[in-house]
């Protein structure tokens, strides 16, 4: 995830649900929907029928089925757009207004097609769901890419958690930091290297 | 609990007992089995000086303290368990023990590079945030709400290391921070990577702790004392008892382990999938504080270095005895033993002196009374000997041992680098007190530069000053006392000084010539004027024959200069140790020659033979 998707100033969200109810939900997370044999192109057609409501049939078809297709077909991303999937069929979760509004067929193409490619690259569907900071990540992540964020916070403070779970911010301020001890390192290198030049000149003197 | 208050009048008898209540709550935080005395609550004015905190802890008395004055001033009142706590922490997980609290010292010292006052400060804060995070998190004591009522920051240090907390608390910014003061951002997020990755390896991340907060630590130096004392107060003092040994802190590797920056150790950023990741695995900087020989551990002077910063001595020279003790331990080899022939009927013999360093149990005590009615061990005090009417069976008789050491110019100093001859020193000299044997040590450099035991003793502490001590001067070896210990002074007359049989061992380098310079004329050897012996007829060849233990010279030199002194030196034995790889070979070497080559094997040390 970059962390510029949403860096600089808040952007601006909805408060939907507690950050709480996310976080529990992807931990309850059935072994199942992380079983490589599901067939998550599947799973996201039924979601995606689920959360149009009104026993609606294949809404997800044309291009973006394809997509789906395309992307259901790599194990990694299929363990996470089927955890996605069970995190927004929650009833619970659907049962907020902000949620349900936001949790609309194309959204979860959106997020099954931009978001889960960025969480693949940085976690195993596993490690999402059994780190408590990747869970956090991973909450924050699905709300913020549905336009929310948790109910309770404010737009920066929700901002300011997000910075602090990132791990591409983590990985900016991991390689800011690494040039720096580098450069410092080398400093202090030529440093000790001209004493011991200078040292051995004035006992090169006696 | 601490000083005599009379009843009644104490105003704290309330909050005391809220305290005391809270104890087995706090110790329950760390698990049902943990067991720990009654904390001492200080009442006004009985926290000693210097601590600097409401609460310290001593890892030498396994004691928790707490200054309630100083809680009421600070308003804590209400948080005694998370207090206590967090106390028993620094005894359950950081650091637990001397010799992790010196280990922790060494580390952040090295880290800090040159801000070496503050390495104890650096290791407590480090081991309070480890605490803080394991108690908040996994035993769901309210730290967070403790930090609150303590109130904001005011030093640039805190601050970071709060927002670190809020950081791995989930907590949202300014809950902890203050908002007047700028915040290390990234620094911060560094420190609670750093705090998870190292949450059971207190060690482990300290060097790279120190090395992060740096340059915030220097600049709260910078703002005049408010920055420090701020952070002082914050942070938990620690108080142990002068002269404790941390027990193999000399000799730990993980003291000398590179400095890493959190944000090169691939255990902290490594789960972030940085492209240099296998660089900065290699990139191990070693540089700042690094031991010299072999970098396997402390140089002496890093080692005393960490001992003053925690309180624990004063004194470079124990400092440094502590250092060769703890290193010639595993190298100590078996020193020969005379077996004569048994006694069938011990006689009652006459008063010896009773010496420091021997079995407390045979002090006469009636027969030095009679000597002197003021006791002064290893002077007045006397053991009778038993003489033994020779029988049959052999009795084991240990070689007694003449130490001479170099110390003039051309020596290492012990007490600031790894000296291997000074080790080697120390291994012959701990080897023969072991046996049983005493020892005289004497330190030797210019003409009037001579000093130690003075006549053989028991007491490890005075041949290990001996060995460690450093002249610097010239190079004249004591010829008349090595004439007046073996062979008796001819001035007065006197017999020799030995009363047993005696190895004569020498350490030095190519300056040992001198020790022979009535046989050879070697370079800047005095004695121009005077006739030249045989080098059999020589003083120290004659003096070797009658010690009857043997002889041996152990040189800082290569084997060409060996070889040379092997022609000159009749009688002993000579090595060349220069590096700590030598240092073994000559210890099994030693074993090898005074035991046979079969023997030796099986009676070197297992820690000499793995390092070869």
């Amino acid at each position: 995830m970059r962390a510029d998707r949403r860096g600089g100033t808040a952007p601006t969200t909805v408060a939907g649900p507690p950050l709480a109810d996310v976080v529990r939900r992807l931990a309850d997370t059935p072994p199942d929907v992380l079983d490589p044999a599901v067939p998550a192109a599947a799973l996201v057609a039924d979601t995606a029928d689920l959360l149009a409501g009104a026993g609606a049939v294949g809404v997800v078809r044309g291009p973006d089925r394809a997509e789906v297709d395309r992307l259901a077909a790599v194990a990694p991303y299929a363990a996470i757009a089927g955890t996605v999937c069970w995190l927004v069929r929650d009833a619970h979760l659907r049962a907020d207004p902000a949620f349900s509004a936001a949790a609309t067929p194309p959204a979860l193409v959106h997020l099954v097609t931009r978001l889960v490619p960025e969480l693949a690259s940085l976690r195993t569907a596993t490690a999402w769901v059994h780190e408590p900071t990747a869970r956090e990540e991973a909450a924050r992540a699905v709300l913020g890419a549905l336009g929310l964020r948790p109910a309770g916070e404010t737009p920066e403070v929700a901002q300011d958690r997000w910075a602090a779970v990132s791990t591409a911010e983590q990985r900016r301020v991991a390689r800011e930091m690494a040039e720096e001890a580098r450069r410092a390192e080398q400093l202090a290198r030529e440093l000790a290297d001209k004493r011991a030049r200078e040292a051995a000149a004035q006992y090169a003197n006696y | 609990m601490s000083g005599p208050v009379a009843p009644g009048t104490d105003p704290y008898a309330a909050l005391r007992a809220r305290w005391h209540a809270a104890w087995p709550d706090a110790l329950a935080a760390w698990g049902r089995f943990t067991r720990l005395h009654a904390p001492s609550l200080h009442g006004p004015g009985e926290a000693p000086e210097g601590v600097g905190s409401f609460a310290w802890f001593s890892t030498t008395r396994v004691s928790v303290h707490v200054d309630l004055a100083d809680v009421v001033a600070r308003g804590i009142e209400d948080h005694a368990v998370a207090v206590l706590a967090h106390e028993v922490g620094h005894h359950v997980l950081s650091p637990g023990d001397l010799t992790t609290s010196a280990l922790l010292v060494a580390r952040t010292r090295a880290g800090l590079v040159d801000l070496d006052h503050l390495a104890p400060l650096t290791a407590n804060l480090w081991s309070d945030l480890l605490i803080n995070d394991r108690l908040q998190r996994r035993a769901g004591l309210d730290l967070a709400g403790l930090w609150r009522a303590l109130g904001p920051p005011t030093s640039l240090v805190m601050q970071a290391v709060l927002r670190a907390d809020e950081i791995l608390w989930g907590l949202g910014r300014g809950e902890l921070t203050a908002g007047a003061l700028p915040v290390a951002e990234r620094e911060a997020a560094l420190v609670a990577r750093l705090v998870r990755a190292y949450a059971d390896d207190p060690v482990g991340g300290a060097a790279g702790f120190a090395s992060l907060l740096r340059t915030l630590l220097a600049s709260d130096a910078e703002r005049a004392t408010a920055g420090l004392d701020a952070l002082r107060g914050a942070v938990c003092g620690q108080d142990e008892v002068p002269g404790s040994v941390p027990g193999g802190l000399a000799t730990d590797p993980r003291a000398v382990a590179p400095v890493r920056h959190p944000a090169l150790d691939p255990r902290v950023v490594g789960g972030l999938g940085l492209d240099d990741d296998a660089e900065s695995e290699d990139d191990a900087t070693g540089g700042a504080d690094a031991a010299d020989a072999g970098g396997q551990s402390l140089a002496p002077a890093d080692y005393d270095a960490t001992l003053r910063l925690l309180g624990l001595t004063t004194d470079a020279a124990s400092s440094a005895r502590r250092w060769y003790r703890e290193h010639a331990a595993p190298l100590l080899v078996p020193f020969p033993v005379r077996e004569q022939p048994r006694a069938t009927e011990p006689l009652l013999g006459a008063h010896e002196t009773w010496d420091v360093g021997d079995d407390l149990a045979e002090v006469d005590w009636t027969g030095s009374l009679l000597r002197s009615s003021v006791v002064v061990p290893g002077y007045t005090t006397v053991r009778r000997t038993v003489d033994d009417d020779a029988g049959d069976e052999p009795d084991r008789v240990p070689v007694d041992l003449d130490l001479y050491l170099d110390s003039s110019g051309s020596m290492p100093d012990p007490g600031r680098r790894v000296a291997p001859i000074a080790l080697a020193g120390a291994v012959l000299a701990l080897s023969a007190l072991r046996a049983g044997a005493r020892v005289q040590a004497t330190t030797w450099s210019g003409p009037d530069q001579v000093a130690g035991t003075d006549g053989f003793t028991r007491d490890e502490d005075r041949v290990l000053d001996a060995v460690v001590a450093h002249f610097g001067g010239s190079t004249s070896f004591p010829r008349p006392l090595l004439e007046r210990t073996h062979l008796g002074d001819p001035a007065t007359g006197a017999p020799p000084t030995r009363t047993r049989p005696c190895h004569v061992a020498v350490i030095s380098d190519d300056g040992v010539v001198s020790m022979f310079d009535d046989a050879v004329r070697v370079g800047w050897a005095r004695r121009e004027t005077t006739e030249l012996v045989a080098p059999h007829e020589s003083v120290a060849a004659r003096a070797v024959v009658a010690a009857g233990g043997g002889g041996t010279l152990v040189l800082d030199t290569g084997e060409a200069v060996a070889d040379r002194v092997r022609e000159i030196a009749v009688g002993y034995r000579v090595h060349a140790v220069s590096t700590q790889d030598d240092l073994v070979a000559f210890a099994r070497a030693f074993a090898r020659e005074l035991w046979g080559a079969d023997d030796a094997a099986p009676a070197l040390p297992e820690g000499a033979r793995r390092a070869r």
